[in-house]
């Protein structure tokens, strides 16, 4: 009788506990925003701790350095639209960035960004270019210049859009490499925002929508999966796919990719919610991949927790695609997990289970979208 | 020792190893969950140390220590609700 009883009080604890838990690590985006600011903000505006952080970054992945710097930049923008009277700081951090990022590309070209296998055989693409590289680049210069034009920098953004505009012409099926025949989904939905970005800065929001609906139209009939609907993560130059729809891929995806097409977007975001999201008790994450589609752990997606399948890059990137699509029930799910189990320290100026490259990714999911807002108006 | 006096030490072993790791600085190692590279072996066994410990703290402690208050008061209630039945049945009529 007494066990009976110790075992029923336990299951009422546990009741009570773990569905009262998520009130503890709710916040609010802004709240979440205000010290990761402050500390990216002090990373690019001289701090010494800035150099071992990306040597961090680049020892794990040298993708991750460059996707800090567009995270960064991304989210700069989103707070100097939102702040007039903190534009000049966050403009000059941005600038800062953009000019170290070309300086990266001048001296060790595309493969400063790219990891050593990009080395193993020559692009199929004769100008040798990674849109991934290109592409992150040139969202970062649109990004700078929807801010706020400035004529010395305009024609070196509409160069480095025309470079990107270029490599997705010149592929057959309109998918350029990111590696050495290689044509990685997230790559691309990153470059056709900065067209679709830098497009809307100068007034001409229609310039390039034929690519926008060729595009779109390529990958609905090579680049969907067929199962899940989804988009896969890889595939060839010729469009073969080589590898399924990702987490990590599909909620930057969406998110880029409502400026492109925002119908196809949101459609992407509806399937990729309902494959890949999981909560428990007012807790919230993703899957990296769909169940129907397991995958195994890589360099991309990082650990995941067996059982419940969450995976901490997936899950921090689906923060971004929450907020940009508006799913706040889901939003606040992932940042009661992101304060459980992602270790913010001192006040929450650093995740300590992640790096510079996921407090760039936090800190641009939780500040308003004021970017894309500008190009989607309305709608958005 | 009796069931709640084991879960008072385990939820106390529980609190002082995350405080030990916390102090230690095992918070700043566990960047291995995004599978960041660990600065070194060390500190990897730090980090998942220290998150095993979180968890065991922010779950376990509370839990037990909630049951244990819970059946506490259960225990009080049944003891109540004896001695009154006892006392009924031996008041005279």
């Amino acid at each position: 009788m007494r066990i009976l009883r110790g075992l029923g009080c336990t299951l009422i604890a546990a009741a009570v506990w773990l569905s009262s838990l998520h009130w503890f690590f709710e916040r609010a985006p802004a709240a979440v925003a205000g010290p990761l600011a402050a500390r990216q903000l002090a990373l690019w505006s001289g701090d010494p701790a800035l150099e071992p952080s990306l040597a961090q970054l680049r020892r794990g992945n040298p993708e991750w350095d460059l996707m800090a710097r567009m995270f960064a930049v991304l989210a700069f923008a989103n707070i100097a639209l939102d702040e007039p009277l903190a534009r000049a700081r966050y403009l000059a951090a941005i600038d800062r960035i953009i000019e170290r990022t070309q300086a990266d590309v001048a001296l060790g070209g595309m493969h400063a960004f790219l990891l050593p296998y990009g080395r193993a055989r020559p692009f199929v693409d004769p100008a040798g270019r990674s849109i991934f590289v290109d592409g992150e680049l040139a969202l970062m210069m649109a990004a700078r210049e929807a801010v706020e034009a400035d004529p010395a920098r305009a024609e070196a953004a509409r160069a480095q859009v025309q470079l990107v505009v270029d490599q997705i012409e010149r592929a057959p099926k309109l998918l350029a490499e990111s590696y050495p025949d290689e044509a990685w989904l997230f790559c691309h939905a990153v470059a056709l925002a900065a067209i679709a970005l830098h497009d809307a800065s100068a007034n001409a929001p229609d310039r390039h929508r034929m690519l926008f609906q060729r595009w779109i139209a390529h990958a609905k009939q090579l680049v969907v999966d067929p199962g899940t609907g989804l988009l896969a993560a890889r595939t060839t130059r010729a469009g073969r796919v080589l590898e399924g729809p990702e987490g990590s891929t599909l909620w930057v995806a969406a998110t880029m990719l409502r400026l492109v097409d925002d119908d196809f977007a949101r459609e992407q975001y509806a399937r990729a919610r309902a494959a890949l999201r999981g909560s428990f008790a007012g807790f919230g994450w993703a899957r990296e991949w769909p169940a129907s589609r397991p995958g195994a752990d890589d360099i991309d997606s990082g650990p995941t927790i067996p059982l419940v399948g969450a995976n901490a890059g997936s899950s921090g990137l689906a923060l971004i695609a929450a907020r940009a699509f508006g799913d706040e029930p889901f939003a606040t799910q992932l940042i009661a997990s992101l304060e459980l189990a992602g270790f913010p320290v001192e006040g929450g100026v650093h995740f300590a289970a992640g790096n510079q490259l996921a407090d760039a990714a936090m800190l641009y999911a939780v500040t308003r979208n004021a970017l894309w807002h500008r190009v989607l108006g309305g709608s958005s | 020792m009796t069931a709640r006096r084991t879960l008072i030490v385990i939820a106390s072993l529980v609190a002082a190893g995350f405080t030990m790791l916390h102090l230690a600085g095992g918070r700043a190692c566990v960047e291995v969950l995004s599978g960041t590279p660990a600065a070194n072996h060390g500190a990897l066994v730090l980090g998942v140390l220290y998150v095993v410990a979180w968890f065991g703290f922010v779950l376990v402690t509370p839990i037990g220590l909630l049951a244990l208050g819970l059946d506490a008061g259960c225990a009080k209630v049944i003891s109540a609700w004896r001695k009154s039945r006892a006392g009924v049945t031996r008041t005279p009529r």
